[in-house]
């Protein structure tokens, strides 16, 4: 079943500007549910302007895009934003901490517009730093962190909210091997919950690993290969 | 509910972050209400402290004037003023200003005609452990009565000696015979009691002779007409209504205050700029940081509430340590930066404290002009980074 639909999605940037830049050209997409998508290509093929519009953190040019069986071309920012909140998750390559924040802060964040009992909040962020090796830190603040550290946070972060989508850009990008095989090992463990993962990555080891159950490959904002 | 409480304490959490930058402008703030509370708390206390020492005041006093110059007044003219209609008593006062050069102080001295302590509700007590309370018809020939401030200012126990000069340079000596406290508060830092007949020797005054004339009219509505006989009956007087010296002491103060006011109102405007230089251009950090909120799920509202909170509480914490100092460097410091504006040359020493006075409307309504612009000029930016994309801002 269809979780993410993209249809005829086209994205430009700087509009009737000189800067004028085509990031996706008519692009129509379907992802399916509890499937890892690797989105390939190689830098300015387009990869991170989709995870971006699939996040809602960005709006098509054209087309129509449809997550969850609800039309969010349309949304107005409030319900955008309400939708990302409840239903995806979202790892960016530079992991976009609040670096003076403390660690458990970064975590906490997520689920304060819900307005839940702080049992609640304090309970999911010390079971999400468990998982990630991180309950240590959880008092230290976030710019003393190694790069390994970072990447594991900004993955409990995207899961505070518990949402069904994961888009995961570049996961790789600052880590050496035996972290990133770490963390894919990590990403196959969630998957197994049935979560839905889109992955934005040109690393060879992302794309060899068993996380890779489809890799749609873009250039210059387009499809040109699927697999 | 709880989210305004979560976003509350991220706000608190966030000024804390920043403690250099968020206490420079909190001081800045605190600063500028200080200088402008300030100016409203010498203006109101002193403007409160006459309007006090003016309602024991006669309804008209009259005085002589010579070459525009105040002169003593001729006692004849007391039968003639008492004829009047809606006139309820005339008599004449004796009074003056006398300096000492021990303290450098300005005394206000009055003749007792008898019934000073209980017209002017003046509160006496004996100095010291003495039980024996003097009453005002008890002050003898050679005895004053001074105020508690007085007693500090010139180290004064029971019995001690004044020792002036009279009008022609001969020593005089008067006993300290207790002391008084008053409602007005300058009143017991500069009025000291005599006999009528010391305060004439002091001053030189014959018997037929006062300094002026106070007049009694029960109905303020008769005062104006009340007055204009007196003029009739004695020519070259000047007439002068108590209700028309509190209008005059009140233009007179709110037009210092005014002066004072207008020129603050530059150092307002340049904090106003400053302010608005600061929040109205977000640096790229805070506008990523408005952009992870929102990635991470927060509502523009949010954000809004968030940057107003913080405002609120850098701009209300600054307001009220600014308006507390400023309270105490008013009515406990006896306001040194701001006396010399609102004092004339007669008050200028003794320095007395100020009595505490407050007008809460005053305050809020500086309270309104300060904390609210401050809370305002940072809502449009914030709206404005938080409505863009957070890819846009990632981008950038």
């Amino acid at each position: 079943m269809s979780i993410i639909s993209l249809k005829n999605v086209e994205k430009i940037f700087n509009p009737g500007k000189p800067n004028e830049f085509t990031g996706l050209r008519d692009l129509t997409l379907d992802l399916e549910n509890g499937q890892a998508t690797i989105i390939a290509g190689p830098s300015g093929s387009g990869k991170t302007t989709l995870l971006a519009l699939i996040g809602l953190m960005s709006r098509p040019t054209a087309g129509r895009i449809t997550i969850l069986g609800k039309e969010t071309t349309l949304l107005g920012d409030q319900f955008r934003t309400l939708f990302r909140r409840k239903h995806i998750g979202f790892i960016f390559q530079h992991f976009q901490l609040i670096s003076d924040l403390k660690v458990r802060e970064n975590l906490d964040l997520v689920l304060y517009p819900e307005g839940i009992p702080f049992k609640h909040i304090r309970d999911k962020r010390s079971q999400l730093l468990e998982k990630f090796g991180l309950l240590s830190k959880a008092d230290s603040r976030t710019s003393v962190l190694s790069g390994g550290e970072k990447q594991r946070l900004a993955i409990a972060r995207a899961l505070m909210n518990d949402p069904e989508i994961l888009l995961v850009d570049e996961p790789t990008a600052h880590l050496d091997t035996a972290l990133s095989r770490d963390v894919l090992s990590l990403f196959l463990e969630l998957k197994s919950d049935g979560r839905t993962f889109v992955i934005a990555s040109h690393d060879p080891l992302v794309l060899g690993s068993d996380l890779a159950e489809r890799v749609i490959n873009l250039r210059d904002g387009s499809v040109v290969e699927e697999g | 509910m709880r989210a305004l409480l979560y976003i509350a304490d991220f706000a608190i959490r966030g000024l804390l972050r920043q403690k250099t930058k968020n206490v420079s402008i909190g001081c800045l703030f605190g600063l500028i209400v200080f200088l402008f509370t300030g100016i409203d708390f010498v203006s109101n206390a002193v403007y409160q402290e006459t309007l006090k020492a003016i309602q024991f005041q006669p309804a008209i006093v009259v005085q002589n004037i010579k070459a525009g110059r105040q002169v003593p007044i001729d006692l004849a003219s007391v039968s003639d003023i008492s004829k009047i209609f809606g006139v309820a008593d005339v008599r004449g006062r004796v009074w003056g200003y006398y300096f000492d050069p021990y303290t450098g102080a300005n005394y206000t001295i009055v003749g007792d005609p008898g019934d000073l302590a209980e017209s002017w509700e003046l509160t006496l007590k004996g100095i010291g452990a003495n039980p024996g309370e003097p009453t005002p018809g008890e002050l003898k020939q050679g005895e004053a009565l001074v105020g508690e401030g007085l007693v500090g200012i010139r180290h004064l126990s029971s019995g001690a000696s004044l020792n002036f000069q009279d009008y022609a340079g001969r020593p005089i000596s008067f006993t300290v015979k207790g002391v008084f406290s008053s409602t007005v508060s300058l009143w017991t830092y500069d009025l000291i009691v005599l006999t009528e007949p010391d305060a004439r020797k002091l001053f030189g005054l014959d018997e037929r002779l006062a300094w002026d004339l106070a007049v009694e009219v029960p109905n303020e509505f008769e005062v104006p007409k009340v007055g204009e006989k007196i003029i009739d009956l004695v020519p070259g007087a000047r007439v002068v209504a108590t209700n028309q010296l509190k209008r005059t002491y009140g233009s007179s103060y709110g037009f210092r205050s005014g002066m004072l006011l207008s020129t603050s109102v530059i150092c307002l405007l340049a904090f106003l700029i400053l302010a608005y230089d600061r929040v109205a251009r977000l640096s790229q950090e805070e506008q990523r940081e408005i952009a992870i909120l929102k990635a991470i799920g927060w509502q523009t509202a949010d954000v809004i509430r968030l940057n107003m909170l913080q405002s609120l509480i850098l701009s209300l914490t600054g307001f009220l340590i600014g308006a507390v100092a400023s309270y105490y460097h008013v009515f406990f410091a006896g306001a040194p930066l701001l006396r010399i504006v609102f004092s004339g040359w007669s008050v200028l020493y003794p320095v007395h404290p100020l009595p505490p006075s407050l007008d809460l409307s005053k305050l809020f309504g500086l309270m309104f002009l300060t904390v609210v612009p401050y809370m305002a000029v940072g809502i449009i930016p914030v709206w404005k980074a938080s409505v863009k994309d957070p890819e846009e801002v990632f981008r950038a």
